[in-house]
């Protein structure tokens, strides 16, 4: 709590060194926090009983989790020492200003009561000039305590702050600050880490992919990188730009038809890392790309999003069964336990697909039934990205990052789909009876 | 043959720690917020520390999010191993 101390007639408040420091130590609890997270994290792939493929694929799965608590622990760890320097140079700063101000505030004392007597001899008739002299010494010696306390506040007091903003401001730079992806997740909505994870950090990686291609030119691994980050981009584009979904399909359908061709070159020189489970995804997109194009006409709505689900369940049921193949029980080993867990992730995600899928229709279905504040209302309810959140939650439980990319284009499928669904059924003439959409 | 070793007890037990810990990050809050300028001796100060907190509220947000994603693929990790170990178990003619 800061203390007010009256100077030469003025209330001053001085700041508190004791709050500054317990500031300084909130920083430092946090970043040693933080510190105990990374360090646990950091032991699991050296002291933790879990050795294998999964643990690798769960080690993959930390992404940059790692790095943003290094980071972030010693943001605030720096955070914490600028803060207890400055509480520090601020106590001692406080001893020598309250000290000064005690011998001005003595002195204008002193001076005050010189004066007084002045006054007093002066209606006595007496000689003061002894005392008008003395008045004046002290007055200049109150002026020179003001420069002083002056000085201590604006330089010495500035001087510690100027450090203290310097030492702030390099804690900043050393963290995680927000950025405009930052501002895109708040967007985008609630979901979590799959935003930045699985949308977000796609279009981050954008121009070093491009960079990738222009320095390989003849690597598919980067051409089909790129092409992946491309699609994730416009995935994002269409959620943000209401409209923008549909001009950039045919580009969309492009890009995706690309992709597709290089994964499927790349799965057939036994690429590692690419399996025929991508050009599922793949095939997925491309699917949607068109079930999206056709569904520009009235009614198509439907059509399109049955369209999307046949695509998806084909793909979803092929991937599972070839992924589950191996599995063995009588020869038990880590390969078979991990497509159990491919194998299930992707019935989990089928499940969270039929769900949005669910959604979709009920909107594309039920909107030319309504009024237009009814639908609205009715499309509150209905959110393709939060519903497809789920799905790509399913992905990262299981580690299955490899898969992230693939959800994103997905849902841009899907609300794409949705948005020209919607904008189909709300051309049409309202039912009888049915009040016309207000506006 | 590949092989593999793990402690699903060992994964639950450290699911449970990050749970705690990401709990304490959450309860933290922003104590900076309670300080006032008078007490810090400048405004500048002040301004630079919830500049420094609004910078940090998204990346403290996704560590959060990030670290309870972690504890679910432990407990789900834990989970399929265990169900493994059992069908295992049964296909050597155990219980």
């Amino acid at each position: 709590m800061s203390t007010t101390m009256d100077v030469l007639g003025e209330e001053v408040d001085l700041p508190d060194p004791s709050a500054i420091a317990g500031l300084a130590d909130h920083y430092g609890g946090m970043s040693s926090t933080m510190h105990d997270v990374h360090d646990q994290l950091a032991g699991l792939g050296h002291d933790m009983e879990w050795i294998g493929k999964s643990a690798n694929l769960f080690l993959e799965g930390l992404g940059s989790l790692p790095g943003d608590l290094v980071k972030a622990y010693r943001s605030y760890g720096d955070m914490a020492t600028a803060l207890h320097t400055y509480a520090s140079g601020v106590e001692d700063w406080v001893g020598r200003f309250t000290a000064l101000a005690n011998q001005a505030n003595n002195v204008n004392y002193e001076l005050q009561q010189t004066q007084r007597a002045v006054e007093q001899g002066k209606a006595a008739g007496t000689n003061t000039a002894a005392l008008q002299a003395k008045a004046t010494a002290l007055a200049d010696e109150v002026q020179s305590y003001r420069g002083s306390l002056q000085r201590l506040w604006t330089n010495d007091l500035q001087t510690l702050v100027d450090a203290c903003l310097a030492g702030i401001q390099g804690a900043e730079n050393a963290g995680i600050s927000n950025t405009f992806w930052g501002d895109v997740e708040s967007v985008a909505g609630d979901v979590g880490g799959f935003i930045y994870n699985v949308v977000i950090e796609p279009i981050k990686d954008l121009p070093g992919a491009a960079l990738n291609v222009l320095e390989h030119p003849l690597d598919l691994q980067d051409w089909s990188k790129l092409l992946q980050d491309v699609s994730a981009v416009v995935g994002v584009a269409s959620l943000l730009i209401p409209g923008l979904g549909e001009v950039l399909l045919p580009a969309a359908l492009a890009v995706d038809a690309a992709h597709l061709g290089v994964d499927t070159a790349l799965v057939a020189e036994g690429a590692k890392g690419y399996s025929p489970l991508n050009l599922a995804f793949d095939g997925v997109a491309v699917v949607g790309d068109g079930a999206g194009a056709l569904s520009a006409g009235a009614n198509a709505g439907d059509d399109a999003v049955k369209a999307l689900q046949d695509a998806s369940d084909e793909a979803f049921a092929g991937a599972a069964q070839a992924e589950s193949r191996g599995l063995d029980f009588a020869d038990l080993d880590q390969a078979g336990i991990d497509n159990e867990l491919k194998a299930t992730a992707l019935q989990g995600s089928q499940s969270a697909w039929s769900l949005a899928r669910q959604g979709l229709v009920d909107t594309v279905t039920f909107k030319p039934m309504r009024s237009g504040s009814a639908w609205l209302e009715a499309a509150k309810d209905v959110n393709p990205v939060h519903d497809l959140s789920a799905l790509g939650d399913t992905y990262r439980d299981l580690g299955a990052k490899s898969f992230s990319s693939s959800a994103s284009v997905l849902m841009h499928r899907v609300t794409t789909v949705a948005g020209l669904g919607a904008t189909a059924a709300g051309t049409q003439a309202p039912p009888e009876g049915v009040q016309a959409p207000a506006g | 043959m590949t092989t593999f070793q793990v402690d699903h007890f060992t994964l639950q037990a450290l699911a449970g720690q990050l749970s705690t810990i990401q709990t304490q990050m959450s309860d933290i809050g922003d104590s900076a917020a309670h300080v006032s300028p008078l007490d810090l001796g400048s405004p500048q100060v002040y301004s630079a520390l919830q500049d420094f907190y609004n910078n940090w509220s998204q990346g403290l947000s996704t560590i959060s999010s990030n670290i309870t994603t972690v504890t679910k693929m432990l407990n789900a990790a834990a989970t399929a191993y265990a169900t493994a170990e059992a069908k295992a178990t049964r296909a050597a003619g155990g219980d």
